[in-house]
């Protein structure tokens, strides 16, 4: 799928096993998006780059698989939210073929006790619901104003790393210093404050309180009841689609075309790709970095390493124990995620042929079960359990892209959440949370179960077994707070001179964003023309 | 009768007293209201501890007054030997050692950290304190790793603070109930870091009037007309918050006075006066429980079977209580294993309350209120579980009085009056207070 013709077949064989190959300025080890974006940084930059991946194609998490015969699906993500605006510019990802095929993405809201809800545009656009109160579409539509206002001003604290680089933590110093008192004590209520409190404080019982409620538990480890679990809301609204701040939007041909666009462009900045080519160890000289040893033997030497992969992989395995401070090893290893994302694809027989799904289907689709289920399913998930009701987003590939429409099938692409987190779950975790999809599918889509024709389930341990990672990495994220203690304590790299750290647990927030590569990047290339690599 | 004040302080406990005397110490004009003239006792036998800070400025010295440190803190498991730890690390770990737990020679570092991470000063202004430098706060915080680690690990769960130091499963559930059981929260619940490293200060270690000495009460009310704090009684029935820098408020048919501030020392004591709750705060999820007290008059002495009639004590068959009880609360539930603190009053009463219990009940598809079966259903389920630790308890009993204290959830006079303080939940809820008061002042100068 979007195959660039001009992309070279990658070669057999990363490296001669026992050779060691010098003349390099940066590795970049790991193939994702972040890997990608920050091998580009670097080699734009003009320095000899080699980008290693374990995979057989770069993407990382982000791959086009096939679900059924003749029925490819993106896996990792479906939607762009969150993607870096300064990175599309600056690695100029539009002029590298990257296209959405559906911006602002309305969304339609489903509810098990109310009429469903039809937003035109993103959640500020209340004017555009059809919703009887109007009392209640002014206060959303004054509560959505005042988030947007305080996620943009907070956007430079959910920058990954904001104190590796001197010039953006003097710059976040500088912006939250010059917080009035008002929005300072906003942004510490919201901080601390859970969910459900804030929201109860500006909404009455109904739909939008309940959307509310799902929006915010979305894809986040914290439950909505609980202490720190309204900021993960805030860091979504401070992210843009397509220029739209809070908004998401389809890129054309799925979200591997954030990774077709960034390979172009990693190819266009001269960085040499290197597929099949898993990392063993990272050397590691004194107190600087030396270069990387593969598993296949082979040595590649550069002053500058950077990890775009989990940071267990990268600080346990490949630094290893011994060359890292206390600090570092202990906040990795007490991570105990509990909390995940479901993937999934469903296979449908049949085209639907009345108006009103079908514009539904060009459409984000949410599913908000009750407040109370949504709080019983987070109990649920983290006892173990796959909870009765999942808060769930459907899309249509084939209603968006008219390129990846199918014959006499549809392909819709879900993610539902939460599910227990589960490195390795067996086959009856799969069919109950395949089933528990399903089940809330059917809450909105009554009949679908009938036109299913295949399941496909990704969980975080598949994704990161297709990339040799840690599958911790890929559960939902921690609270905010642990958030930004984990990027910052990953982004200081252990001590070691010439190593930068931009893997998934450098970002705040879930999604593909790309700041976290742009930070280490930023951060090697300061180093490198000071002298100091 | 009418006055003009800068604060009102509201409540019948002792922090409020203690709050409303401290201010008025500190020149400023205050008033003191008692809601509920019936309420001789104080819900506990104990009280948090009276700092040297508060004490020093009460002069507390010239009074006729006794109190003495809870004896210790004990846990009755299901099976088993009890746990009992001290309010000095040596003696814990000493009695630890002596009941064969591992952990005992890491209790001192634990206690060193936990009392680190609550005395760290500028997290906590940053993070609740209003100022016109907070801003700069939180960015020190967020350009800090060392900050963001400690800030991180204080708001976190509390099983991640227990499980770096323990391995003892018994120790570690402990550690737990205590802590967590004053705001019904759970160890794996973001924020109860937070409840467990307050637990461990020291002004939040429990005391009690001995038999025969002045209740701490009414020396605190002595203290307060020393101070010269006004004193009145009865029910507000009216609060004009007219946007001005001053409240009007009306206090049954008569008094009609005007203050700066309304201060609540405890959320209790909102709660009390019909004012909302301030909203949850780490590992004090209020909004989610009820907390109930029964106070069981016994027709003889029943001796406790750990530890001696001046500690604290509180039933768990293991940990999975805690964090059940506390998941049930949140559906709107009760649960018959919900953990229960009890404690001897000095004339022999057993006063027993737990936090676990819902703040109303989620039943068919729809949130309800506390009924009278819904009492009798808890206190039930509290008379059990002590049952379950004391033999011959129940046969015991003469009578039981149960209070049930849910947060305000309802409109009241207070909606939307900014000059409404309310102290969340503390462990050190007298020395809290009167550094809560002292800050306001400080702010409003």
């Amino acid at each position: 799928m979007n195959k660039p013709a001009d992309m070279p077949e990658d070669e057999e064989g990363a490296t001669v096993a026992g050779r060691i190959e010098g003349g390099i300025d940066a590795i970049v080890i790991g193939d994702g998006v972040d890997g990608l974006a920050a091998a580009t940084y670097l080699g734009k930059a003009g320095l000899h780059t080699i980008l290693v991946g374990a995979g057989k194609e770069p993407g990382g998490r982000i791959a086009v698989r096939e679900i059924a015969p003749g029925v490819e699906g993106v896996d990792g993500e479906h939607l762009v939210g969150l993607l870096d605006p300064e990175v599309i510019a600056e690695l100029d990802l539009y002029r590298h073929g990257l296209e959405y095929a559906a911006r602002r993405l309305d969304t339609t809201y489903f509810f098990d006790a109310y009429d469903a809800l039809r937003f035109d545009g993103d959640l500020s656009q209340a004017a555009n619901i059809a919703l009887d109160d109007d009392e209640e579409r002014d206060a959303l539509e004054a509560f959505m104003a005042e988030l947007l206002e305080l996620s943009a001003f907070l956007r430079p604290a959910f920058r990954p790393a904001v104190y590796a680089s001197g010039d953006t933590q003097k710059m976040l110093g500088k912006t939250l210093a010059g917080a009035s008192s008002e929005t300072a004590s906003l942004i510490r209520r919201y901080l601390i404050a859970s969910a459900g409190d804030v929201l109860s404080a500006r909404f009455a019982d109904g739909p939008l309180k309940t959307l509310l409620y799902s929006e915010v538990a979305f894809r986040s480890a914290s439950a909505p009841n609980e202490s720190l679990s309204f900021m993960p809301f805030l860091r979504r609204l401070s992210g843009e689609a397509a220029g739209l701040q809070g908004a998401v939007a389809y890129p054309a041909g799925g979200a591997i075309a954030v990774v077709t666009a960034l390979r172009r462009a990693a190819q266009g900045a001269k960085v040499d790709v290197r597929a099949s080519a898993p990392v063993k160890s990272i050397l590691i000289e004194g107190d600087r970095v030396a270069g990387v040893m593969l598993e296949d033997g082979g040595q590649l030497r550069a002053p500058i390493v950077v990890a775009a992969t989990d940071a267990s992989s990268a600080f346990l395995k490949m630094i290893g124990p011994a060359n890292i401070d206390i600090e570092l090893q202990r906040v990795l290893t007490t991570q105990r995620p509990e909390i995940a994302t479901a993937r999934l694809h469903f296979v449908l027989k049949g085209v639907a042929q009345d108006e009103t799904t079908r514009a539904n289907m060009k459409r984000r689709l949410f599913y908000a079960p009750p407040v109370e289920d949504v709080t019983a399913a987070f109990l649920d998930a983290r006892a173990g359990r796959v909870p009765e009701k999942l808060i769930v987003e459907a899309v249509f590939p084939g209603a968006l892209d008219d390129k990846l429409l199918l014959d006499r099938r549809q392909l819709m692409s879900v993610m539902a959440h939460p599910v227990p987190f589960d490195a390795t779950p067996d086959d009856a975790r799969r069919e109950a949370i395949k089933n528990a999809a399903l089940a809330s599918i059917e809450m909105f889509a009554t009949g679908l179960s009938e036109r299913v024709e295949t399941v496909d389930l990704r969980l975080p341990g598949d994704e990161a077994a297709a990339v040799g990672a840690n599958a911790g990495a890929y559960a939902a994220k921690p609270d905010i707070l642990r958030q930004w203690a984990i990027a910052a304590a990953t982004a200081a790299s252990g001590g070691i001179n010439g190593f930068y750290f931009c893997g998934p647990e450098a970002q705040i927030g879930s999604g593909m964003s790309c700041s976290a590569a742009r930070s280490a990047a930023r951060a090697a290339l300061r180093a490198y023309r000071k002298g100091h690599v | 009768m009418s006055g003009q004040y800068d604060f009102l302080v509201i409540g019948d406990d002792e922090a409020s007293l203690c709050a409303a005397a401290a201010a008025a110490r500190a020149g400023a004009s205050t008033a003191h209201l008692r809601i509920n003239q019936r309420k001789k006792q104080s819900g506990a036998a104990t009280t948090p501890a009276i700092p040297n800070f508060v004490w020093r400025r009460l002069e507390l010295q010239d009074y006729d007054l006794t109190l003495e440190p809870a004896s210790a803190r004990v846990t009755l498991f299901k099976d088993g030997d009890p746990v009992i730890t001290y309010a000095k690390p040596r003696e814990t770990s000493a009695a630890l050692e002596e009941t064969g737990i591992d952990d005992h020679f890491v209790w001192s570092d634990f206690i060193e950290e936990t009392n680190g991470l609550a005395a760290n000063g500028y997290l906590a202004s940053t993070l609740f304190n209003a100022g016109k430098d907070s801003g700069k706060g939180i960015a020190k915080m967020l350009t800090d790793p060392v900050a963001l680690e400690r800030t991180a690990r204080l708001f976190g769960p509390s099983a991640d603070l227990l499980n770096d130091y323990f391995t003892d499963e018994r120790l570690k559930a402990h550690v737990s109930a205590h802590a967590l059981g004053l705001a019904g929260a759970s160890d794996r619940e973001a924020g109860s870091a937070a409840a467990l490293s307050e637990f461990f200060d020291e002004d939040s270690w429990r005391a009690r009037t001995p038999k025969d000495a002045t209740n701490l009460m009414t020396v605190l009310e002595i203290a307060c007309q020393d101070a010269g704090v006004k004193s009145y009684a009865g029910k507000i029935t009216e609060i004009a918050n007219d946007g001005a820098k001053q409240i009007g408020v009306s206090i049954g048919a008569e008094d009609k006075i005007r203050t700066s501030y309304i201060f609540f020392a405890t959320p209790e004591a909102a709660a009390a006066a019909g004012a909302l709750q301030g909203d949850g705060r780490p590992g004090l999820n209020n909004t989610a429980h009820a907390s109930i007290t029964v106070r069981f008059k016994l027709s003889n002495r029943i001796e406790p079977p750990a530890g001696d009639d001046k500690a604290i004590f509180q039933i768990i068959d293991d940990l999975e209580d805690v964090r059940d009880a506390r998941d049930a609360a949140v559906r709107g539930k009760l649960h018959e294993r919900a953990p229960v603190e009890f404690e001897y009053t000095p004339n022999g009463e057993i006063v027993a309350r737990t936090a676990y219990f819902p703040a109303a009940f989620f039943e068919d598809g729809a949130w309800r209120g506390w009924t009278g079966q819904d009492r009798q259903a808890a206190a039930a389920i509290i008379k059990n579980r002590i049952a379950s630790r004391l033999p011959d308890f129940a046969s015991q009993i003469r009578r039981a009085e149960t209070e049930v204290m849910t947060p305000n959830t309802r409109e009241s006079f207070f909606e939307g009056c900014d000059r409404v303080i309310v102290q969340w939940r503390r462990h050190n809820a007298i020395s809290a207070a009167v550094k809560l008061i002292d800050e306001v002042m400080a702010r409003s100068e």
